[in-house]
């Protein structure tokens, strides 16, 4: 899984926002509203992480349900899918 | 419970209030307006920044210098506009810049330059929004409105555009030139699935006509501007809506005077900002001051003094109660342009409501017969 079209992470009074950028300027003229946790995946993403390490390093940081955390990355990346922003 | 991960792809435009409000409380300059050049191709007649002199016109690393330091204030939004940006050669230079740094860029344009490099520029970089200015459906309503016969050139550039998936939005100023091309420029939007912003309201231009307050010699009266007005809203309302809207009316309801005037009501000064051309700061760019320059006082500073003059500036005092205000185009800046004080009555504005409500009522209020 990696980057197609990069994002920006913004956070903007108090909201972490992924704005798309560069070439991947949006063509909904929208941005990703997000929390800290996914504008933290997509830094991950990033990096060249894979959704294993992703997971493993969130559930380091931050005290969260491992199933919780799994099923809301899963739609996350999903939503990304959809919007060009990642490939598989 | 909240979830962990939240996403939500948005453009809605509840998302985009409710973030100005919480940036109006903290202080954030949300959203900028970036006057990129005051040189035109066009001569249009009601235009309120066109002068050929830009010899002040800030160079392409300072439009970028003051990106960043806009962005690292909180700016997310950023207008470019001008004049005719896609006059100034360094034009992708800027655009291209800004658009790494995590803002929505929107593009003013009177759509007459995209040429196939910029065509292609727009295709690979779509902005959040193109909106390009289209004047009417005519070689001679452009002619004489803009001094330019660029009719067709504007609408097969929107339609190429539009082709490539590029986000359009067509925004039009009905005045003398062109009432008569209201539900043409309409269609077009229809035809090439665009919306379309139509204002008849025009503001005096006092930026360039030396301070002559009131004194707009390319718009309609009031009261034809009302009726234009109208036209437009028809174009895209649908019919029950001005219906109920027309039912919502008093007509007979007196003006009243309230205690004191309100402060501004808009966005400009407290979550947004114009810089001009060459480099003033200003709440928005219809407001007639000087403004901050941003060489002397910094962006923060500039600010910081834009914010604390907005504070100071009141309204009319006869707007404050005015049962119509919900449905008038008053503002502050109106105001200022209108009659040199942001708290004096515009009498233009007033007219052009009156008429407007008059002129709904009669067509779409039901009475007791109707019903």
């Amino acid at each position: 899984m990696k980057i197609k079209n990069p994002m920006i992470v913004r956070c903007v009074a108090g909201e972490h926002i992924l704005v798309p950028s560069g070439e991947g300027m949006s063509r909904y003229g929208g941005v990703f509203v997000t929390t800290e946790i996914g504008a933290e995946i997509w830094k991950m993403l990033e990096q060249g992480l894979e959704k294993p390490a992703i997971l493993a390093a969130l559930l380091e940081e931050y005290d969260v349900d491992e199933a919780t955390l799994t099923a809301d990355c899963d739609q996350f990346l999903q939503r990304l899918l959809e919007h060009g922003h990642i490939e598989e | 419970m909240e979830r962990a991960v939240q996403v939500t792809a948005n453009s809605e435009s509840r998302w985009r209030t409710n973030l100005h409000n919480k940036s109006a409380v903290l202080g954030i300059p949300l959203s900028g307006n970036f006057e990129l050049t005051s040189r035109c191709n066009f001569r249009c007649r009601m235009c309120y920044v066109h002068e050929d002199q830009n010899t002040d016109a800030l160079n392409a690393d300072q439009w970028i210098k003051l990106g960043e330091e806009a962005r690292n204030e909180g700016m997310l939004f950023l207008l470019l506009t001008g004049g005719e940006p896609l006059l100034r050669l360094d034009f992708c230079t800027i655009f291209e810049a800004l658009s790494e740094m995590g803002l929505l860029l929107t593009v003013n344009t009177n759509g007459s330059l995209i040429d196939d490099r910029l065509y292609e520029f727009f295709v690979k970089h779509p902005p959040a929004r193109l909106n390009i200015s289209l004047y009417g459906g005519t070689e001679e309503s452009y002619e004489r409105l803009c001094g330019v016969g660029a009719c067709e050139k504007v609408k097969n550039n929107i339609r190429r555009l539009r082709k490539a998936g590029v986000p359009v939005k067509i925004n039009s100023s009905i005045t003398p030139y062109n009432t008569e091309e209201i539900e043409s420029i309409y269609a077009f939007g229809r035809e090439v699935e665009a919306p379309v912003t139509a204002s008849s309201y025009m503001f005096p231009p006092i930026r360039v006509n030396g301070c002559r307050y009131g004194e707009a010699l390319a718009r309609l009266s009031p009261e034809e501007a009302a009726a234009a007005q109208l036209r437009c809203r028809e174009q895209f309302y649908p019919l029950e809506q001005l219906y109920a809207i027309a039912n919502g009316i008093n007509i007979d309801e007196e003006f009243c005077c309230g205690e004191e005037g309100e402060n501004m009501r808009c966005r400009a000064g407290k979550s947004a900002f114009w810089v001009t051309w060459d480099g003033r700061m200003l709440p928005c760019g219809m407001f007639p001051m000087e403004g901050f320059s941003l060489k002397e006082y910094g962006f923060r500073r500039a600010w910081e003094e834009v914010r604390q003059l907005t504070r100071t500036v009141m309204m009319p005092k006869e707007c404050t109660c005015c049962p119509k205000k919900n449905r008038c185009a008053v503002c502050a800046a109106a105001c200022f342009a209108e009659t040199g004080s942001s708290d004096v009555r515009p009498d233009y504005i007033c007219r052009m409501t009156r008429e407007y409500d008059r002129l709904l009522c009669e067509k779409y209020k039901k009475t007791e017969n109707d019903i």
